[in-house]
């Protein structure tokens, strides 16, 4: 569905001077230093995933997410989308994708919501039948009957981001690209937003690429995951392998009855101790069941918990493991 | 086509209910508008009459110029409006938009915007050509009558090639709007007067840089049947429809080489 080989974009930022006459010599000087956005990034996505593409602030995951999607022009590399180069064959190529950039909204701002669902119909040339299909489950799905005759610049943030998810899907696209599509929304309305994600994608089949910042995102929709850094790649694979690969291991919680001296096990190490009760990291590939007798060895335990790394954890890890990486290169 | 054409007027209708939603606003424009242009014709008209002599053109002469530019020009921003202002769409990255839509960029161009105060500078064009017509009385034939209206669509279709020229170079740089405002305004209000009153260099500036008045003054100076105080041949007056469209044409395709320029924004 997706092929993307050794993607560059690169922008040229202009030093800027400020004032008229600055803005003369912006035009004569031309001050310019390169950002590599996207540095050599390849992939491939089958039809009916649903991959996160996660990566720290300024990454490289929108200009990326602007490629596939024919927005921008890259500076080197291969992409194929449906075996069309999104930006020489927009037109064919945009028929076939729904997309939400979650800061910006893709409905005409100043009118009621229903107007801009029934010209984009129009657009895309959606067979009415269709069209009212579609309102009505995603209706069902996202609630939007509240506020279709509301003005776009009158909605919540959550509002419009249901809106736009359901414009991005009327015409019924096999390909859906989602920017932060739970940007600064509340518990309630992120879980309504991932329902309707995982629904589209299960039931349609509708293949779906989403970056976040949100791990509950990933968590709860995405088996793969691809990380970005600095404009490379850095991890393509299951989340669970994520997990397992970047992950410090599992951490045991023990309480025992009376507050336990130093204790040396063989796979595991003491991270914290508070009165009766101790964690205990076991290292990434050690195993719990080879640790446990021997907390029973000398001492009475009332009660044993294993936590398993979070995500969020993991991916803290590897965001600051890279930016000092940096610092130290 | 016709299914292009009923989107057409679906999607310019989107854009007027949306400046409906601000009708005062709206109002208080059309009639700023109004008065402004209007004020600044007053003004050089009165100057004009002061100095009847120059070049032998009559006040009723010049408004049917002013005229003209006015009409031909209100044409141009009523369709290609949203070329000017281009650069904020770029700023803002509002032009992300319209790549994601699987309709052809001059055309959603064409939609994105229909501003209503603009209808101001048309019906003022209208009333001067009146007024013109009224103390004129030409004596046209219908050869005459058509070519006027292939100056007028000329005079259009080259405004607006300034317009999305204008447009193209904020795909480079923003900040050159300010530039493409002076030929895009500077040139409406050059071809409002006839040509002699500029100073030669401003004069060749719009007759061989920006040929402006090929599709404006010349084509004028054949309908009111005055020799060209220049000395060019008189078959220069018909060179309107060929240079207004080449200008389109062009500018057309250098707008295309800016779109893949396009470099969206950072956030
Ligand atoms: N239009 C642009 N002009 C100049 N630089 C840009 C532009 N767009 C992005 N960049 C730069 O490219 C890099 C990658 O930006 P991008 O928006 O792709 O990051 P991101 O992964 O989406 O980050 P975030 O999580 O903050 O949204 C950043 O350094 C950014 O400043
Ligand atoms: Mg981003």
């Amino acid at each position: 569905m997706i092929s993307v080989v050794a993607l560059k974009k690169e922008f040229r930022v202009y030093r800027h001077h400020r004032g008229a006459l600055g803005a003369v010599r912006n035009l004569v000087t031309r001050e310019a230093h390169v950002v590599h956005a996207v540095d050599g990034v390849s992939f491939r996505i089958a039809p009916g995933e649903l991959v996160g593409y996660l990566g720290p602030n300024g990454a490289g995951k929108s200009t990326t997410l602007k490629i596939l999607t024919g927005i921008l022009v890259p500076t080197d590399g291969e992409v194929r989308v449906a075996g069309r180069v999104p930006w020489l064959q927009r037109t064919e190529h945009v028929r076939g994708l729904g997309a939400v950039f979650g800061q910006r909204t893709g409905l005409w701002w100043d009118l009621p919501v229903i107007e801009s669902l029934d010209l984009l119909r129009h657009i895309y040339r959606v067979p009415a039948d269709r069209y009212r299909q579609n309102l009505r489950l995603f209706d069902a799905l996202l609630d939007l009957g509240p506020f279709l005759d509301t003005p776009v610049r009158s909605l919540s943030l959550g509002q419009r981001m249901r809106a736009d998810l359901a414009a991005a899907l009327l015409h019924d696209p096999m390909l859906l690209f989602l920017d932060e599509p739970t940007i600064g929304l509340d518990v309630v309305a992120k879980e309504r937003i991932r329902g309707f994600i995982r629904a589209i994608n299960r039931e349609r089949g509708t293949t779906v690429i989403l970056t976040t910042h949100d791990l509950g995102d990933v968590e709860k929709l995405c088996e793969r995951v691809i990380m970005i850094d600095h404009g490379r790649l850095v991890f393509d694979g299951a989340l669970e392998t994520l997990r397992q690969r970047f992950g410090e291991g599992r951490v045991l919680v023990v309480d025992f009855e009376t507050p336990p001296g130093p204790l040396s096990l063989p796979g595991a190490e003491t991270i914290r101790q508070e009165a009766n009760r101790v964690w205990l990291r076991v290292a990434a590939h050690g195993s719990v069941a080879g640790i446990v007798p021997l907390l029973f060895r000398d001492q009475r335990v009332l009660d044993l918990s294993v936590q398993e790394p979070e995500i969020e954890e993991v991916v803290r890890r590897i965001y600051e493991g890279h930016l000092l990486a940096d610092e130290a290169g | 086509m016709r299914e292009g054409l009923r989107l057409y007027f679906r999607m310019i209708g989107m854009q007027v209910r949306s400046e409906m939603q601000y009708r005062a606003s709206f109002v208080a424009e059309l009639v700023g508008n109004l008065l402004v242009t209007g004020l600044d014709f007053v003004m050089v008209a009165v100057l004009l009459m002061r100095f009847q002599a120059i070049g032998g053109w009559t006040l009723a002469e010049v408004v049917f110029l002013y005229g003209s530019s006015a009409v031909s020009f209100s044409l141009a921003e009523l369709f290609v409006g949203t070329f000017d202002n281009f650069e904020q769409w770029v700023v803002r990255g509002d032009f992300d938009r319209v790549l994601l839509r699987p309709l052809p960029v001059i055309f959603q161009m064409l939609t994105g915007a229909f501003p209503l105060r603009r209808f101001g500078r048309l019906a003022q064009g209208t009333i001067a050509l009146g007024v013109a017509f009224v103390l004129l009385k030409p004596v046209w034939n219908v050869g005459h009558w058509l070519f006027w209206g292939v100056m007028l669509a000329g005079g259009a279709l080259f405004f607006m090639a300034i317009f999305v020229l204008g447009a193209t170079l904020s795909f480079w740089s923003p900040q050159m709007h300010e530039v493409a405002n002076i030929f895009t305004y500077g040139g409406q209000f050059m071809t409002s007067y006839p040509m002699h009153i500029y100073e030669a260099w401003l004069r060749s500036i719009f007759t061989f840089v920006i040929p402006l008045a090929f599709v404006n003054y010349y084509p004028a100076l054949f309908l009111l049947g005055k020799p060209d105080p220049f000395g060019l041949p008189g078959w220069v007056s018909f060179l309107a429809p060929l240079i207004a469209v080449a200008a389109f044409r062009g500018a057309i395709a250098i707008w295309r080489v800016g779109v893949r320029h396009y470099q969206s924004t950072g956030s």
